[in-house]
């Protein structure tokens, strides 16, 4: 029997999440607040998670950190620094949704330019980054009220869930999910996710940031000798959803990447040249034991 | 219409609540008595904010919302700190007053968590709320056979939603940005002044 790959293990932690967030306000009608929270500040027994950029919010409004919500942003963090921005492939259930909506969009067969976000990856953040600094200057000059949090659709989603079970109310981010995800399906390849999403842009910077310094944080490694594909014949980079190019090494690797590991479940069966690594698997050329043109 | 509302006990002031609140919902889940809502503050933009609707549900002050928050819009303070607002009795309509009705009802009393502190009972048989020690939590509204009782929240109370629970020892955001703009200023003008001096 064929081993399950790593697809089926990060779509499981995706629909674990998102039916996560059904159950928790399920549980909280029963009393039972072991568990609370949505998206934008959990609590687990009392581990706090929150999300950086709504504690990014708060601190420019009141010009303080609060405990519990730095506590939890810094956890949430911390794991992007070491594994990434596996929030966006593992958890988000937006990103659950965005995927499942390509993947039964009308337009799947006609993929256009795979891989051309890899080349500009740096202007991709750009409406990313522009977007955070106006909402963080907003919420200091003019209205201090965390207004980013609209723009979070895995916000949405468990708010819109917890609204709707705890007190019978359907939010307007409900319908804001659906919008977008048809207008995904319409527009093009996950537009909101890669170009939009301000909650993803602080842990794509601590996963840059972690690839910097931390020599054991997990990244996407590429070995260009192992690659047995013929230039007309790119699999990884029609598994990417985001559209980037994995086929770079590890410090052109893209900030976008989000560890999903696609790339490298359709590569396992080619050469092997892609994979998931903690610390640098694949000699570097020039490194003195660089294995090319073994 | 929004059915009137107060904020949970220890809230921050109406402004700093909106601030710091980011719609987790904690609050709600901690509540044993299931008082707080959380309602959207505007239809579209607004993200949401807890609510006691003391019609519906008033607040028992379990305090144990306040804990639970993660961002501080909520502190955690005792009982008597709970600063929601403040209840008004209606002398004209409470039943306790009228001497020729030949009834005690007492049920604001009896119900008030901050029994003969709050709600006291003057000459030993009117009940009286004591303004200074009446948090507003809203349950004498709610008992009320005849609703001669209604609770003012502290948002509306003139110099009180600033003094909500724990909140009044803190320096506002508002007076620490006013510090950094002033301090901005300053550097300019120091560094302006230099730069014409030298030049």
């Amino acid at each position: 029997m064929k081993r399950p790959g790593l697809r089926f293990w990060r779509r499981l932690c995706q629909s674990g999440a998102a039916l996560t967030f059904v159950g928790v306000p399920l549980l909280n009608l029963c009393e039972i607040d072991l568990i609370s929270g949505n998206l934008l500040s959990f609590n687990l027994a009392g581990l706090p998670f929150s999300d950086p950029l709504a504690a990014l919010q708060v601190s420019a409004a009141t010009l303080s950190l609060p405990f519990t919500l730095s506590l939890g942003a810094g956890l949430a963090l911390l794991l992007a620094l070491f594994m990434g921005p596996v929030f966006c492939s593992f958890i988000c259930p937006y990103g659950l949704f965005s995927e499942l909506a390509q993947k039964f969009s009308p337009l799947r067969g006609k993929k256009s330019n795979p891989g051309t976000a890899q080349k500009k990856s740096l202007p991709s953040l750009a409406g990313k980054i522009f977007l955070v600094c106006a909402g963080l200057s907003a919420v200091f000059f003019f209205a201090p009220a965390p207004l980013l949090n609209q723009l979070s659709m895995p916000g949405w989603y468990s708010r819109a869930l917890q609204q709707a079970i705890l007190h019978r109310e359907l939010l307007p981010g409900a319908a804001l999910i659906l919008l977008i995800l048809a207008l995904e399906v319409k527009v093009g390849k996950r537009f909101w996710c890669r170009y939009v999403c301000p909650q993803s842009l602080p842990l794509i910077l601590a996963a840059r940031l972690g690839k910097g310094i931390l020599p054991q944080s997990l990244h996407l490694d590429f070995q260009r000798s192992s690659c047995t594909c013929p230039a007309s014949d790119r699999p990884c980079l029609a598994a990417c959803s985001l559209r980037l190019n994995p086929r770079t090494d590890q410090s052109g690797q893209s900030l976008s990447c989000t560890n999903c590991g696609d790339c490298v479940e359709v590569c396992r069966d080619r050469g092997g040249a892609l994979r998931l690594e903690r610390g640098n698997h694949f000699p570097r050329p020039g490194s003195g034991n660089s294995v090319s043109g073994q | 219409m929004a059915p009137p509302f107060l904020r949970p006990p220890g809230a921050l002031s109406e402004k700093d609540l909106q601030a710091r609140c980011v719609s987790c919902g904690r609050c709600v889940a901690a509540c044993v008595y299931s008082c707080i809502e959380m309602r959207p503050d505007h239809p579209f933009f607004g993200g949401e904010t807890p609510r006691v609707i003391q019609g519906r549900k008033p607040c028992f002050l379990c305090m144990r919302c306040g804990p639970a928050c993660p961002t501080e819009a909520l502190r955690p303070v005792f009982m008597q700190e709970a600063g929601m607002g403040l209840a008004y009795l209606d002398r004209k309509r409470c039943v306790d007053y009228q001497t020729s009705s030949g009834v005690m009802c007492w049920t604001c009393y009896e119900r008030c968590p901050l029994k003969s502190s709050a709600i006291y009972l003057r000459n030993g048989y009117i009940p009286t709320v004591d303004k200074d020690k009446c948090v507003g939590c809203g349950v004498c509204e709610y008992v009320c056979p005849i609703q001669a009782i209604t609770v003012t929240p502290a948002r509306m109370l003139p110099g009180k939603d600033k003094t909500q629970g724990a909140a009044a020892k803190d320096k506002g955001p508002d007076a620490q940005k006013a510090g950094i703009k002033e301090l901005a200023v300053k550097l300019a003008r120091l560094i302006l002044g230099k730069g014409a001096g030298g030049a």
